[in-house]
């Protein structure tokens, strides 16, 4: 298997690296799996949270130009530590039993970004079951690009019908949003 | 203008000043007319995000080849079905045959060192295509993964977690043995022996003798290849060689 140093994994992260994510997928996964089906975790909580560490050590190293002195691994399950122990707070059904919780505590993974990654996934995946005309409207006049200049471009009759589906397609995405059992779990 | 219209012209700064202050207001007094305005805020930035869109979704994509591919090739040595233990069984089998033809041609006197080395061979799991039931499977399965990519760290942590389980045990022990560590790899196969209806008893006797050599606990070795020289053991020739060379 070929090796990456730390930066080598971040940047990796940074550029949706296909080679370095299968990489960490293959190092690093399974160990993780068995503490998550040790502690009666299914499969897909311990593939949600690994990928959500993932998400959110990509957002780290885009924010804070994040550096990391110890080695991945250590970093990489402090993350995902902390994330099943948000994991296990909201699902108290489970019990903590495994040391591997005590072990890895030592980096401060912020509140604030863990929700900001539950946000943007909600948020996110319901943008994505939109269809590719809202999709494209919602983007391109996020991006600020001028109405007409959109109509054209997309194939609509005038700047106004632009506005009208951007309005449209808005509105579905919050009322998708807002009727995800996971939009109120996240505003408790 | 609607409520959403409102939030959203003022987002994209298409209100007047008036009209802007007027929201700043209702953002202070009205907390769901705040909590909206916040969300489509919080949508527009998420929506724009590609590139976490896109990491997020090749993430998945490569989890879903890996979970294919793990499915594919599985090994369920876990229930420990009947059918598993004639092949782990010809599995040994065959390794101990290998070995002696290739080392006991000759009667000669080694160490405990060496008759360790020229005895001791690594096992292979065995495997078998079957879906995956449970997570107590799923765990044994990671386990018998690690230890064929020779992760043994990591496979003892999780053979550990099957006490009483005989086949866990036994490649506990293998496991142990292979970064070295005889005192608990003999731990792991004494435990099997401790209840002798089982079906790995008689390797376990094995293993546990060529754990003894390493210890250099010869009293104890010679006794175990005694024991297998005495019975019907497919061990028995080369526990008999082994106790010529002690």
């Amino acid at each position: 298997m070929v090796k990456f140093s730390v930066e080598e994994i971040l940047l990796g992260i940074k550029d949706n690296n296909n080679l370095v994510l299968n990489y960490i997928y293959d190092k690093y996964y399974l160990n993780f799996e068995s503490f998550v089906l040790g502690n009666n975790g299914s499969n897909k909580d311990a593939e949600d949270i690994f990928q959500d560490a993932i998400i959110i050590i990509f957002l780290k190293v885009k924010e804070e130009k994040l550096i990391i002195t110890c080695n991945f691994n250590t970093y990489l399950f402090s993350v995902c530590n902390k994330l099943w122990l948000k994991y296990l707070e909201k699902n108290k059904n489970h019990i903590k039993t495994n040391s591997f919780i005590n072990e890895t505590n030592e980096f401060d993974i912020e509140d604030e970004l863990i929700l900001k990654n539950e946000k943007f996934k909600l948020y996110q995946k319901h943008f994505k079951n939109l269809s590719k005309t809202c999709q494209n409207v919602l983007q391109l006049t996020i991006k600020k690009m001028p109405l007409k200049k959109i109509a054209t471009k997309t194939g609509f009759k005038n700047a106004k019908s632009v506005k009208r589906r951007k309005y449209k397609c808005k509105k579905r995405l919050i009322r998708n949003i807002k009727s995800d059992p996971a939009y109120r779990q996240i505003n408790e | 203008m609607t409520y959403f219209e409102i939030i959203e012209q003022d987002i994209n700064g298409e209100l007047s000043e008036e009209e802007s202050i007027l929201v700043k207001n209702r953002i202070k007094t009205q907390s769901q007319f705040a909590d909206d305005y916040k969300l489509q805020l919080e949508i527009d930035e998420a929506i724009s995000e590609n590139e976490i869109m896109d990491l997020r979704e090749n993430i998945q994509n490569i989890f879903n080849q890996k979970s294919t591919v793990k499915k594919g090739i599985i090994k369920e040595l876990i229930s420990f079905d009947s059918y598993l233990k004639p092949a782990i069984a010809a599995a040994i089998t065959v390794v101990l045959v290998v070995a002696s033809i290739l080392l006991f041609n000759t009667s000669t006197n080694y160490t405990n060192d060496q008759l360790f080395t020229m005895n001791f061979e690594s096992i292979p799991t065995i495997s078998n295509t079957r879906s995956v039931s449970n997570n107590s499977n799923q765990l044994m399965n990671n386990a018998f993964q690690l230890y064929e990519q020779k992760q043994f760290n990591e496979a003892i942590v999780i053979f550990n977690k099957f006490e009483s389980n005989k086949l866990s045990q036994f490649f506990l022990g293998i496991s142990y043995i292979e970064i070295n560590q005889y005192q608990n790899a003999s731990i792991a196969f004494s435990e099997i022996l401790n209840d002798n209806n089982n079906l790995f008893t008689e390797d376990s006797r094995w293993y546990l003798g060529l754990c003894y050599l390493k210890l250099d606990n010869t009293q104890k070795a010679k006794e175990l290849f005694n024991k297998i020289v005495n019975s019907n053991s497919i061990y028995k020739s080369k526990a008999k060689k082994i106790l010529k060379s002690l």
